[in-house]
C-alpha cells in the first residue's frame, strides 16, 4: 500500500506544538527584549551626550629638557571639549632663584575627542630656571564645549616634589593638595 | 444577578482595552512589528483556523460516534446533494478543499522568511552577534507570522491526523 501523505496521531501533534511554541516564544521574546534593550542603550547615550562634562587631570608632570609642564588631560563625557588657551603663574619656592612670573592667554587649541585623555603641553616662560623643590604653578587651561558659548577654566595646581623635579610623572592623587579649605590656626603652608 | 454580571463583564472589557491602548504606547516599534505580522498572517489564515477546527469538530464527532453536522462538511468541501457520500468520504474531501488556502498561506509565509534572511545577509554569516539580536523591523514581522504560521501547522496537522484516524479508526463500520 502507497504511504498516505499527512497521517500522525493528534498526540504527537500536540506534543511537537508544545516544543515549538516554547522554541517560538523564546525567539519572539528575545527579540522583544533586545529592542528595549537597544531603546534604553540609546536613551541612556541621549542623557549622556546631553551632558557636557568638564575635562580632569589625571597626572603631571615637569618635563624639565623641553621647559614644559605637561598635563594628562581626560575628557570622560560624550561631547568634544576644546582647549582654547593656557595661563600659568609661577610662585617660586624658598630654594628657587627664579622670580615669580605669569603667563595669560597663549593659544593653545587642542580638541579632547569624547571618552579620551590627551598630552597637553604648557611652556613654561622660555630661559626661565629649572624648577626646584617647593615650586608652585598655577596652570589654567580654559576650555569650551558645544552647547554653550560661553568659556570655562580649569586650573591645575602643581608643588614640585623631589620626585617631580626629577620629571616623574605624578598621577593627580599623588600631588600635594593645595585646593582644601583652610582650617582657621593653620599656617599658610600647612596641610599635608 | 444579570445586572451584576453585565457590569462585572463591562469591568473586564474596559480593563482589557486599557491594558491593550497602555501595552500599544508603550510597546518598541519591533514589538508593534510583531503584532503587525501576527494580525495580518492571522487574517490571511483565517480561512484555515475556522476550517480545520470545524473539520477537526466533525472528526471528532464521527470518531466519538455522534451525529456530525453534515451541512457545513458539505458546504466545507464544495459538494452538493451529497447523501449517499460517507461521512469519511466527506471529510476527506473537505481536507482537500483546504489545502489550496494553506498552499497560499505558505507561499506567502516562505517569501516573507526569504526577505527576512535576505536582510540577516547584510552580517557576516558566521556574526552571531548580528543574526542573533535582530535590529529589522521586517524580522519582528517575520516572527508575528511564525505564531501564526504554527497555529496553522498545528491545527492542519491534528485535523488531517484525526481524517486519517477515520480511515483504519474502529468506527468506520459503525458509522458507514
Amino acid at each position: 500500500m502507497k504511504k498516505q501523505y499527512r497521517t500522525g496521531s493528534v498526540q504527537s501533534v500536540v506534543l511537537w506544538t508544545l516544543v515549538l511554541a516554547l522554541l517560538l516564544g523564546f525567539a519572539v521574546g528575545s527579540y522583544s527584549a533586545a529592542s528595549r534593550a537597544r531603546a534604553a542603550v540609546a536613551a541612556a547615550e541621549n542623557l549622556a551626550t546631553g551632558i557636557p562634562p568638564s575635562p580632569v587631570v589625571t597626572s603631571a608632570r615637569y618635563d624639565k629638557a623641553g621647559g614644559a609642564l605637561v598635563l594628562k588631560v581626560l575628557n570622560p563625557g560624550l561631547v568634544p571639549l576644546r582647549l582654547i588657551d593656557q595661563s600659568l603663574v609661577f610662585k617660586p619656592g624658598a630654594g628657587s632663584e627664579q622670580e615669580a612670573y605669569a603667563l595669560a592667554a597663549l593659544p593653545l587649541g587642542v580638541e579632547v575627542p569624547p571618552l579620551a585623555e590627551l598630552e597637553v603641553r604648557l611652556k613654561l616662560k622660555s630661559d626661565s630656571e629649572d624648577l626646584v623643590v617647593g615650586d608652585v604653578l598655577a596652570a589654567s587651561v580654559s576650555y569650551t564645549h558645544p552647547y554653550s558659548n560661553d568659556v570655562y577654566m580649569l586650573t591645575h595646581l602643581f608643588r614640585v616634589t623631589e620626585e617631580s623635579a626629577r620629571g616623574k610623572e605624578v598621577p593627580e592623587p599623588a600631588q600635594p593638595q593645595m585646593n582644601q579649605p583652610k582650617k582657621e590656626g593653620e599656617s599658610k603652608e600647612g596641610g599635608k | 444577578m444579570r445586572i451584576f454580571l453585565g457590569f462585572l463583564w463591562g469591568v473586564l472589557l474596559a480593563l482589557a482595552i486599557w491594558g491593550l491602548a497602555v501595552g500599544l504606547l508603550l510597546a518598541t516599534p519591533h514589538e508593534l512589528a510583531v503584532l503587525l505580522g501576527f494580525a495580518g498572517f492571522m487574517l490571511l489564515a483565517s480561512r484555515l483556523v475556522w476550517g480545520y477546527g470545524e473539520l477537526g469538530a466533525f472528526a471528532g464527532a464521527l470518531q466519538a460516534g455522534q451525529n456530525p453536522d453534515r451541512e457545513a462538511a458539505e458546504a466545507g468541501a464544495g459538494v452538493h446533494d451529497a447523501q449517499e457520500l460517507a461521512a469519511e468520504v466527506l471529510a476527506g474531501l473537505w481536507l482537500a478543499a483546504l489545502e489550496p488556502f494553506r498552499y497560499a498561506f505558505i507561499a506567502a509565509y516562505v517569501l516573507l522568511f526569504l526577505i527576512t534572511l535576505a536582510t540577516k545577509l547584510a552580517y557576516p554569516v558566521l556574526s552571531v552577534w548580528g543574526w542573533f539580536t535582530g535590529t529589522s523591523l521586517i524580522e519582528g514581522v517575520f516572527w508575528g507570522a511564525s505564531i501564526a504560521a504554527l497555529i496553522v501547522w498545528a491545527l492542519s496537522a491534528a485535523a488531517a491526523a484525526q481524517v486519517a484516524s477515520l480511515r483504519r479508526g474502529p468506527s468506520r463500520v459503525s458509522a458507514g
